[in-house]
């Protein structure tokens, strides 16, 4: 009988290397193999199996994408303003300020009417509702931090009428951006002297609220606020318009002193309402 | 839908940009001369901001003499500034300040038919940054003219100058 101890003996470690090898093998066929996860036309080696993905639909940014995406902005001004009036903050002495808010509420509904003209004579359909990126990414945030989410940890600003403005300013300093920055994109030269036509107006509302937060002539030229460091909100920000993000502070300030603050940006590829898009 | 946009628009000034661009610039030229002879006489309290946008339209001369290069004109528009010279330093501060809210929301006009002649996306770009503070210059303006309507602060009722009535 040959010994279990012999030369040609099946031992432990032999049964260990051949079983290692085996299981290599096979785990380099099945990531090269044809079937199932291997890579298939590629040539590509994968594990696991990719499960069909559906593309987005081809969206041109067209000059009816613009202004639809603007027509869009103008909803969020409306919305945001009717928000701020439904919070019950502009009585008293801020009543005045809810005039000024009306109007410039009144104020959106024109110039979305005005977008909406332009959009229906180039045969397109309008966009009669907030631009939900910007409620997602700006506006809700920006509520929350002043009047307070309880389910988010967050509580209500001390200031909320002055934070409003601020937001409102925020506002309206994005939409004259947007309006500057679609001159660059859109192609009719006539769409965009319409569409400054309308952006200048959001920059005289931007002055008028820059003035009740910072008035009189201290409140019109760039300046620093010492305490923060931060520049403080003024009529006219530089001798060009600006299309750098919008800094807006508001909410309770945290232990150093400085309130929460956040960047708004113009609507960019991200937060266009394209050709397929629609209210819902 | 209306069909995709297919061809960019030329980014540099077109020969009918470069003419509409030269009046543009010249009327910057001859504001940044109209605010400098203005601010000595509109108060300490307003002098800085008279002088601050006195600045900008010498920068917005500037920027549309580098766009047109050799094809800029030299000169102020001495039709404009001559018809608005006298205005420019007569009366109260008040007076002097409702006398350039009425010349800025005029140049917000202009530039608006500006821009809606030119076919550079370069040209338009600059004048739609210079439309953006030139409206709130006549904002503030009007604010220091002692103004507190919405309307008198928000609406522009102003025509387009055009260089047929200022030649260059």
């Amino acid at each position: 009988m040959t010994s279990l101890n012999g030369s040609d003996a099946f031992s432990r470690r032999k049964f260990l290397q051949t079983g290692g090898l085996a299981l290599a093998s096979a785990a380099v066929l099945a990531a090269c193999g044809k079937d199932g996860a291997a890579g298939g036309e590629s040539g590509i080696p994968r594990l696991g199996v990719v499960p069909p993905t559906t593309g987005l639909p081809d969206a041109p940014v067209t000059d009816l994408v613009l202004l639809r995406t603007a027509q869009s902005v103008e909803h969020n001004a409306i919305d945001a303003y009717a928000a701020a009036l439904g919070l019950g903050l502009f009585t008293g002495e801020a009543t005045a300020l809810g005039n000024v808010v009306k109007r410039f509420q009144a104020d959106h509904s024109a110039h979305s009417d005005a977008l909406g003209g332009l959009i229906t004579k180039a045969k397109g359909e309008t966009y009669e509702c907030a631009n939900p990126q910007i409620n997602k990414l700006y506006i809700t945030p920006a509520i929350d931090l002043i009047v307070g989410n309880e389910a988010a940890g967050i509580e209500p600003s001390d200031t909320p009428l002055a934070d409003l403005l601020v937001l409102a300013h925020g506002l309206e300093s994005l939409a004259a951006a947007t309006y500057q920055y679609y001159v660059s994109l859109l192609s009719d030269p006539a769409l965009r002297a319409a569409a400054m036509s309308i952006g200048e107006q959001e920059g005289r509302h931007a002055t008028i609220l820059a003035q009740a937060i910072n008035p009189g002539v201290a409140g019109v030229l760039p300046s620093i606020d010492p305490e923060t460091g931060r520049e403080n909100i003024v009529a006219i920000p530089g001798a060009y318009g600006s299309l750098k993000p919008i800094n807006v502070a508001v909410g309770k300030p945290s232990e150093s002193g400085s309130k929460p603050s956040l960047n708004m940006e113009t609507p960019s590829l991200n937060s266009m309402i394209y050709d397929y898009m629609s209210c819902s | 839908m209306a069909e995709t946009n297919t061809t960019a628009p030329p980014k540099q000034p077109t020969s009918g940009d470069i003419a509409t661009l030269g009046f543009a610039l010249g009327l910057e030229r001859s504001m940044t001369d109209l605010y400098a002879r203005a601010t000595p006489k509109v108060g300490k309290d307003n002098e800085a901001v008279f002088a601050a946008f006195g600045e900008h339209h010498k920068a917005y001369a500037q920027s549309l003499a580098g766009l047109l290069g050799r094809n800029a004109p030299a000169a102020r528009n001495a039709a404009f500034y001559d018809a608005f010279a006298g205005a420019a330093t007569s009366g109260s501060a008040k007076e002097i300040a409702a006398t350039f809210q009425a010349l800025e929301n005029g140049f917000v006009a202009t530039h608006l038919s500006v821009l809606g002649s030119l076919r550079g996306t370069n040209g338009a770009d600059l004048i739609a940054s210079i439309i953006a503070i030139e409206a709130r210059h006549a904002t503030v303006l009007g604010a220091l003219a002692g103004k507190t309507g919405l309307d008198d602060l928000l609406t522009n009722s102003a025509e387009a100058l055009s260089p047929e009535t200022y030649p260059a």
